[in-house]
Parts: C-alpha cells; sequence; structure tokens
C-alpha cells in the first residue's frame, strides 16, 4: 500500500488506537529488550510500520495484538543490529516471552491501572523515589548522589520498592478477579 | 521462583551490570511465573515512567487523572509526522456521551449518541453527558461550556452540574471568579450578573480556589458566591431545585469484563436451600454444604411467572434485585430462558411457549418487555445485570432439526429472532450484558457443527438493534458437565496409532475434547471474516458441576496401550456417553466463580445451582410435587437405555430426581463430595 493511500478518516483512526495502546505495546518491548531506551529507539519505528500496514488490519480491535506483532519483528531486526554479546536474552527466552505477551495485551493494561493505585498506598517518600527514578533521562547513579545514598543502596531500595509494588498489583488483580 | 529470582529480573530491568545471564535465561526458559514477571515488571516500567512524568508537572496527587491528562507524546508526534494536523486538530474535542437531552434543548442531540465536542452551546433546554472520566455533567441553556478535557470544563455563562464519581475526584469546573474543585461529590455551578458565580453543593465536598487564591471548602447543603474581584462574597443555602438533576454514574458506563471487581448476589432461595441441606447433615459434610452458599449462582427466569414471583416462584426479579440491593451486591447474574418451542430437543425443561400459538409475540411482551421494564428502574442502574441468553436454543437449529418443535422454530425463524429481539431490548440498557449461550464441546465441537454454528451467530448478531457490540460475549457448558481442559492427554495425542479424539462412542472425532478449546475455536470463528463480532467478547464458563472430583478422579494419564482403557482412565468426565445431560452420577462442582481465569474468558460462573433437579427420573404427574406440570425427559431415568443423541448408552442419571429446577438433595450431596477442588472441611 502507499502512503497516498491513506485517508484522513484512517488516519485519525490510526492515531486514536495507537494513542490507546501504546503503552501496552512500550510494556510489550520493555519486556523484550535490555532497557528502556531501546524502547524509545524502537517504539517510533514499530509505529510507522504499524501506519504503513494499517489497511491491513482487518479487525481493529485487534491493534494492540498487531501492533506487538509488528514490536516483534522490530525487536528481532534489532537484535540481528547488535553485537551477540550485548544481548543478555537468548533467541528461545526471546520467543517465549513474546509469544506470551502478545496474548495477554488486555492483561497489561489491568496490571498497569492497578499499579497506579498500588503506587498510591505507598508512602509519600517511596512514592515519590520510585517515581524518581524514572524520569526519562534520569539515571540511578544522578539519583542516588543527589539523594545522598550510594548506588548500591538505591538500588536495594529501589528493588524492595519494586517487589512490594509487584505483589499489591498480583494480589489487587487476584482481588479483582475474585468475585 | 524464589525472591533471588525476582531481584534477579529487576536487577536485569534496571541495567546492572553484573548480572548472572546464564542464570536469567535458564530461569525465563523452564519458569513461566518467571516470565509472567519479567512481564508485569516491564509493564510496571512503562507506567511508572509516564507517571513520573504527570508528577513532574508538579500538581497535588489528587487531582491528578494520568488518563485525562496526559497526552500520549507518540501519537500527537504521529499526528505531526504523518502530515495531520488537521486530524489531530480536529481531534481536540473530547469524547462524550450523550445521555439525555430534554426536548428543548437546541441543537441536535440524540440520548446515546456518542460524539467529539470541546465545547457546548446551549441556547434553551438542558443536556446530560457523560465525560470519559465518568463524570455526568448537566448543562441548562443558555449556556456556553468548553470542555477542556475530561477532568476539566471551563463554564463561559449558564449553568452546569456534575455529578463525579469516585474515580474522578479532582474533576474541576473553571469559572471566571475562580475553580470549583470536587472532593467527590454532586455539585451545580451558575455565572450570574457582573461575572459572579455560585456554587452549590448537593452532595460531598467541593474545594473552591478564588482568584485571589482563597482556599474554600464547601460541604453538602452549602452554597457561595464568588466575586471576581473579592472572592467568597457570601454563604447561603444550596438550591439543588435550580438546577437539572444529574444521577451518580457509578455503574452506568459498560464495562468491558463486568465480573472484574464484581460483588455478585447471593440467590437467598437458593442460599436458604443449601443450608437447609447441611442442616440434615454433621461434621465435615455439613461444613462443606455451607461453603457452597458463599458463591454466587444465576437466577433463571425460565417462565414469565419467574419474572413476577407468582404459580409457585418464591420471588420475582425485582425481589431478587431488591436483595442484590439489600446485599450491597453490585452484580447479579440471570438466565433469560423461555423462547417459544424451548428445548425442543429435550422435554424436561421444554417451555410454556409455543410459536403455534402466537409463542413470539408472547416472548416479546409478556417476558422480555416484563424484564425490562423491572431492569430499567432507575433503583437498580448501579448493578451489573449479566444475562445468559438462551440455553440451547441456537444450538438446536445446528443439530436438532430433526425434532419437530425445533424444525418449526427454523421454519419460522423464531428463535433467531427471539434472541435478536431479547439482546436487542435488554440490552438498550448500560448496565447489563448478554452472553449467548453455545452449548458445549460434546454438542458443537466437530467443524461439521462448529462452522455453521459460528455462521449463525454473526447472522443473529447483525441483526440485533444496536449492531453484535450489544454482545458482551458467549457462555459455554451451562448446566452441564464437560471439563475445562483435560489435563493429562491432547485430541491429537496417539495411543497405539490412535488419536485420543477418535474414540468411538465417546470423542467420536471431535476436535475438541475440553471446553477451553472448543470455546476459543468458536471465538476464533467469531471475531473474524466477514460480520465478525468485536475481539472484546468474552468467554464464560459455567463451572457449577463439571468438577469430577473424588476418589475416582485420575491423577495422571493411563498407562494403558489399548486407546478405550487409556481415555477412560485418563479423561475426568466419568459419564458414559457425551450426550448424556441428565443429574449425572459421579459428578461434582468445579472451579468456584472468579473472573479473569484465562486468555479470552471473562469468568467462570455458577449458572446451574449445584443441587437444583435437571428433570425427574420418572413421570411425576402435575400435582404438590410438579405444580408447573413440568415434563419427563427418559434422559434423567436410569434405567433408561438411550437413544442416537447418547450413542444409546445408559443415561448415568442419579435415581428418584426430582422435577427440573427443584431441590435434589442426594445430588447436592454427591456434587458438595466430589468438588474439584475440593471444599474445606
Amino acid at each position: 500500500m502507499s502512503p497516498s493511500s491513506h485517508t484522513p478518516a484512517n488516519d485519525e483512526a490510526f492515531v486514536q488506537l495507537l494513542s490507546r495502546h501504546e503503552p501496552v505495546v512500550r510494556a510489550y518491548l520493555r519486556g523484550l529488550v535490555s532497557t528502556m531506551e531501546e524502547v524509545d529507539t524502537l517504539m517510533p519505528e514499530v509505529a510507522l510500520v504499524a501506519w504503513r500496514k494499517f489497511a491491513e488490519l482487518e479487525d481493529r480491535s485487534a491493534f494492540a495484538k498487531w501492533a506487538c506483532v509488528i514490536a516483534r519483528y522490530e525487536v528481532l531486526r534489532h537484535r540481528r543490529d547488535q553485537a551477540r554479546d550485548r544481548l543478555v536474552l537468548d533467541d528461545e527466552v526471546i520467543a517465549r516471552l513474546a509469544a506470551e505477551a502478545e496474548e495477554e495485551t488486555p492483561q497489561t493494561e489491568l496490571q498497569m491501572r492497578a499499579l497506579e493505585s498500588c503506587l498510591q498506598k505507598l508512602p509519600e517518600d517511596r512514592r515519590k523515589l520510585v517515581l524518581g527514578c524514572y524520569v526519562p533521562g534520569v539515571s540511578i547513579k544522578d539519583i542516588a548522589t543527589r539523594t545522598g545514598r550510594s548506588e548500591d543502596g538505591l538500588y536495594q531500595l529501589l528493588r524492595r520498592i519494586r517487589l512490594e509494588l509487584q505483589r499489591c498489583v498480583e494480589a489487587v488483580l487476584k482481588k479483582e478477579a475474585a468475585i | 521462583m524464589n525472591t533471588n529470582d525476582q531481584e534477579l529480573i529487576l536487577d536485569y530491568l534496571h541495567g546492572r551490570e553484573q548480572i548472572n545471564a546464564l542464570r536469567l535465561n535458564q530461569l525465563l526458559r523452564e519458569d513461566a511465573n518467571a516470565r509472567a514477571f519479567l512481564r508485569l515488571a516491564s509493564a510496571a516500567e512503562v507506567r511508572l515512567r509516564e507517571l513520573s512524568l504527570v508528577e513532574g508537572m508538579n500538581r497535588p496527587a489528587r487531582k491528578t487523572n494520568v488518563f485525562a491528562s496526559w497526552r500520549r507524546p507518540l501519537a500527537a508526534a504521529a499526528a505531526v509526522v504523518l502530515g495531520m494536523s488537521a486530524v489531530w486538530w480536529s481531534q481536540r474535542g473530547i469524547e462524550v456521551q450523550v445521555v439525555q437531552a430534554s426536548s428543548s434543548a437546541s441543537g441536535e442531540w440524540r440520548d446515546g449518541d456518542n460524539v467529539r465536542l470541546d465545547h457546548v452551546t446551549l441556547a434553551s433546554g438542558n443536556v446530560q453527558m457523560r465525560l470519559a472520566s465518568g463524570v455526568m455533567l448537566g448543562v441548562t441553556g443558555p449556556a456556553e461550556v468548553k470542555l477542556m478535557d475530561a477532568m476539566h470544563v471551563r463554564l463561559l455563562s449558564g449553568r452546569v452540574t456534575a455529578a463525579v464519581p469516585d474515580s474522578a475526584h479532582g474533576f474541576a469546573v473553571e469559572t471566571s471568579a475562580g475553580h470549583v474543585v470536587d472532593l467527590g461529590t454532586r455539585f451545580g455551578v451558575e455565572t450570574g450578573t457582573a461575572d459572579a458565580v455560585e456554587v452549590h453543593v448537593f452532595e460531598g465536598k467541593v474545594e473552591v480556589v478564588t482568584k485571589q487564591n482563597q482556599l474554600v471548602q464547601l460541604a453538602a447543603g452549602d452554597a457561595a458566591v464568588l466575586d471576581p474581584l473579592r472572592g467568597v462574597a457570601a454563604k447561603m443555602r444550596a438550591n439543588e431545585s435550580r438546577f437539572v438533576s444529574t444521577t451518580a454514574p457509578s455503574a452506568n458506563s459498560h464495562l468491558d469484563n463486568p465480573f472484574v471487581s464484581a460483588t455478585f448476589y447471593r440467590n437467598v432461595d437458593y442460599t436458604a436451600a443449601v443450608n437447609a441441606a447441611a442442616d440434615r447433615h454433621s461434621g465435615a459434610l455439613a461444613q462443606q454444604m455451607r461453603r457452597v452458599a458463599g458463591f454466587p449462582t444465576f437466577v433463571w427466569l425460565d417462565s414469565i411467572a419467574a419474572v413476577h414471583g407468582t404459580n409457585g416462584y418464591s420471588r420475582s426479579l425485582a425481589g431478587h434485585l431488591d436483595e442484590a440491593l439489600a446485599q450491597s451486591a453490585n452484580a447479579i447474574g440471570i438466565v433469560i430462558y423461555d423462547m417459544p418451542n424451548r428445548d425442543g430437543s429435550a422435554l424436561a425443561s421444554n417451555g410454556e411457549l409455543l410459536i403455534a400459538e402466537n409463542g413470539l409475540h408472547r416472548y416479546k411482551t409478556e417476558y422480555i418487555d416484563a424484564i425490562f421494564k423491572t431492569l430499567s428502574q432507575s433503583k437498580y442502574a448501579g448493578l451489573r445485570i449479566v444475562m445468559v441468553i438462551e440455553p440451547d436454543s441456537l444450538p438446536n437449529l445446528i443439530t436438532n432439526l430433526n425434532f419437530p418443535r425445533v424444525a418449526e422454530a427454523q421454519r419460522t425463524g423464531t428463535y433467531v429472532q427471539g434472541v435478536q429481539y431479547a439482546i436487542g431490548t435488554l440490552r438498550s440498557l448500560d448496565n447489563t450484558y448478554a452472553y449467548i449461550d453455545v452449548a458445549h464441546a460434546g454438542w458443537l465441537g466437530w467443524e461439521n457443527n462448529l462452522k455453521p454454528f459460528a455462521e449463525l451467530l454473526k447472522k443473529v448478531g447483525a441483526g440485533i438493534p444496536g449492531g453484535n457490540g450489544k454482545v458482551d460475549g458467549f457462555i459455554s457448558n451451562t448446566a452441564n458437565y464437560n471439563v475445562f481442559v483435560e489435563p493429562f492427554m491432547k485430541a491429537d495425542q496417539k495411543v497405539k496409532a490412535r488419536q485420543v479424539r477418535s474414540l468411538r462412542g465417546w470423542y467420536d472425532m471431535n476436535d475438541h475434547i475440553e471446553e477451553q478449546s472448543f470455546a476459543n475455536a468458536l471465538r476464533t470463528a467469531l471475531i473474524t471474516g466477514s460480520d465478525a463480532y468485536p475481539a472484546s467478547v468474552g468467554l464464560l464458563l459455567d463451572t457449577s458441576r463439571n468438577g469430577w472430583g473424588g476418589p475416582k478422579r485420575p491423577t495422571g494419564p493411563s498407562t494403558s496401550t489399548d486407546l478405550r482403557t487409556f481415555v477412560q482412565e485418563t479423561t475426568l468426565d466419568k459419564r458414559t456417553h457425551k450426550g448424556n445431560w441428565g443429574n449425572q452420577s459421579g459428578a461434582g462442582i468445579g472451579e468456584r466463580p472468579v473472573a479473569n481465569p484465562a486468555p479470552n474468558y471473562d469468568a467462570f460462573v455458577w449458572v446451574k445451582p449445584p443441587g437444583q433437579s435437571d428433570g425427574s427420573s420418572s413421570l411425576i404427574p402435575k400435582g404438590p410435587e410438579n405444580p408447573e406440570g413440568k415434563g419427563f425427559d427418559s434422559m434423567c431415568d436410569p434405567t433408561y437405555k438411550g437413544n442416537a443423541l447418547n450413542g444409546h448408552t445408559r443415561t448415568g442419571a442419579l435415581p428418584n430426581a426430582p422435577v427440573a429446577g427443584r431441590w435434589f438433595q442426594a445430588q447436592f450431596e454427591e456434587l458438595v463430595r466430589n468438588a474439584y477442588p475440593p471444599f474445606e472441611p
């Protein structure tokens, strides 16, 4: 399909779908690459390919999964371009992670929503700290310096908070799942 | 996976350098829980990052609604890069749903319409609309309101009211004299003369921030006049009558999965029957029985009388709904089950309405319309009403046309029109959810049945007023005994070169030996191709009687090399034939009701209340034991030698059963004893 066959209505639909599902696709990418920076690099490429192929998508309600499949190919291409020694996860693991994640796109949205309520339950200082660690472009090292902690100590703390959050998300989803 | 493993995964995501990559790969390769943990951690990290951006905007957390206020950067960038600035511009409005417009409202408003607006200008009349945040906004003309986003509107002139659900606390109305910020409430704001603004609080609290940065809290019953120059100029009593009333929108928006965060109604009559059954025992069994009462079951509306609570029914539909409210439940399950020529291939449950006797008209006007009238009462608007639509009716059209009553239903289009009318009517309410019955794997699993059935369902969907989007999903195994999965064998697994699915008299080349694969195959067929249903359709499974626990439950695959012996020793299902359905001996209660049990599944549910008979073991004449004169089906008779529908085998039914729907103590005992997972004593 040539880009000229895009209609304004299709473009609008595409932007809408992309804006709705972008976090899920980002989460999918994050599960397959080692760093958030790679996600930032790959996401626009995924979006571009998805836009080019948009007319091929028959069932728009399956957008998230469809975009994730596109993302999988972008990840594989990206892995081919990288030096082997920079790849942490091997091909088989990547294949399993990808296949399972594509089936679970609705779950990802629920997880993200649950995370938000769990975050609200954290004491203010921990909430601020954990959010501070994920501001784009800010390194853990910077924050350690700024807050007068050792880098290692900050990692330990962050790990504890993340585990706490993750357990809370699981509990929330389990509770939601129980009728 | 232990904590060390979890920490290893987090360290990897945090980009720590000295991690044990060998161990990480091994862990992720072998342990599905570890992979799930990594996925969750990835989703969490993406979300944390988004939230860190919002937090960076330095707004009080309480007022932050990221869904409403956070503009996802890439889509915006995409719009620009793709040269779509015009498109993006036209997106600047916000999505609203028109809930109600008065006939005097100027302009074109149609109730139920979803429209994108960036402002509302109303010369007269009033309009109520729901914003994406769940806020119900009422505008009374003459008025001009700018819709900034789903959490923020600007009142230029006129009157607005807002009913704000918990999820949208922090919703703000901006005026020339200051902001009104919701703290969980219903309130009204009116612009008056000389730029003065009145704020009236009907429920809860609001915070007013004046132009002078005065901060004033107003509680229910309070009102204040805000002056752009002087701040709060006067306080008085709130006057709700001046404002168009908006109702709390809590349950009004239609959910993708109504089972999530739901508290379902426990049928008081069923609970009483279970407790009475338990009273007849002591010790562990009595304890286990009482646990059954703790789970929700569906209310069967199997006749017109069932809707009204007459003719021997202990309670009307409204009676059950009132009890649900009294229990503070937010959901209830009902079964729509009174199709004309109902159950035309069986006798114990055949219906009261006949096509030849104006049945379809009566079904619509006396049954469905009566249910609608009850459900549409505003006091029930907060209940999610989950409906199982007409068990067995559409499936009968695929395989049972040799039965005259089914053939008549086919010829006249009655089942199809009946289902379309039922869904079209009942789903015109936002708080109802329709799940169409799709029989079970042992009935429609063969491709020859599944394909035409999918086509039929698509045809039905396309003819529903409002479209097939009104269908929320499909339910399999209603009141049946099939297992969700066969854990110890697969359909195409071979035993001495013969596939499991080939076993004659049991699977008979069925593609699906379990409900999960059957229902997913059907769902896939339904969401693809022409007249496809939206992929948001979810599945339900009735697990009320598919437990098959007890001492005879296999704990692994058989070692036999004889196919029949292998399957008999390996399958969980201990029936003599898949076509057997009456009060099956050896069955147990299955998985407890739960939301999101598996991919594509909205829930496991107990539609059939365990312990209610499928039909009597012998003919019981109309009388005290059979007030409605229900029929007798020999499939419930343990001495019957069977027919073509069950491969001419014994029925496997328990003896001495009462008529359909009546309490069957002996069966209940067995279902509890054989429950899987077992009930704790």
